[in-house]
């Protein structure tokens, strides 16, 4: 069970993540296109970088945080690059969710 | 260096080492930015310093521009006040904001000479900022630098040619 310092902890760790995504909805509004999907896959790899701080996060879910880290900047030069590397990360995505459904 | 040498020295860094960046290196940075240009010579911005690490998580939590880290910011703020009283709503509305961006890269021109690296944001929440930092209602935050010594250097992303940048050209009777 955690204890009541590790539960504030958590919690702070959860505001600043729930600031970045906040922030992001709001600058969405005005900014250029393309930062959504940065913003959009830059918080999946900080909700990943999070449950991996917490002892929660398995191999695929490491393996991806490195290929969102390596390829996100590709949004700045690269644009076909970046979409290409999101294509791959919903097929292993959706392959992942698929072999969790037959498993369950 | 050369001026031109350090102009194409120039990325935008975002990770950094833990070491401190020396305070005549900030100041240096500082007086840089009052060198640049100004319209109407008003210089109606400032800039606030943070190098205090829990401060710094704070304004990275609601700048989702400011990616990796930083080991100190320079937070350049309009004085929209001032910027209004002498240069009227041009001055507030745009002046302003040209005279910061023009002293921000005065900033990160003088760092990458003084070793630092730089990176300027303007994806971050403006109220959130004001909010953090305690800033008065005419004080409005306009772009941050992230500062420290370079973990990595980018590579220099492509640029225009001189003849694409260039769409008229209107020489002089002797060329």
């Amino acid at each position: 069970m955690r204890g009541k310092i590790e539960e504030e902890r958590l919690r702070y760790k959860l505001l600043k993540l729930f600031c970045y995504i906040i922030t992001s909805a709001r600058g969405c509004v005005e900014e250029p296109k393309l930062y959504g999907p940065f913003r959009l896959i830059d918080s999946v790899g900080r909700i990943i970088t999070l449950l991996d701080n917490e002892g929660l996060a398995d191999d695929f879910l490491r393996k991806e945080k490195a290929k969102i880290e390596e390829n996100k900047y590709l949004v700045m030069q690269d644009e076909k690059g970046f979409t290409k590397f999101l294509d791959e990360l919903v097929i292993d995505f959706t392959q992942e969710l698929k072999e969790g459904a037959v498993k369950k | 260096m050369q001026v031109f040498d350090i102009i194409k020295k120039r990325r935008s860094v975002r990770f950094y080492t833990d070491k401190a960046i020396e305070e005549d290196k900030l100041k240096k940075l500082v007086e840089a930015a009052i060198w640049a240009p100004s319209a109407g010579n008003i210089h109606a911005w400032n800039i606030v310093i943070v190098q205090r690490k829990g401060d710094i998580e704070l304004i990275k939590a609601v700048s989702p521009g400011m990616l990796g880290n930083a080991i100190a910011l320079m937070i350049l703020c309009a004085d929209k006040r001032r910027a209004y009283d002498k240069g009227g709503e041009v001055g507030r509305d745009v002046l302003s904001i040209m005279d910061i961006a023009i002293a921000t890269q005065n900033i990160c021109l003088e760092a990458t000479d003084l070793g630092l690296g730089s990176c300027i944001i303007r994806s971050f929440n403006q109220d959130a900022v004001r909010a953090l930092l305690d800033l008065p209602e005419n004080i409005s935050p306009e772009l941050v630098v992230t500062l420290g010594y370079p973990r990595s250097i980018p590579n220099p992303p492509s640029r225009r040619t001189v003849e694409d940048a260039v769409i008229r050209w209107i020489k002089g009777e002797s060329d």
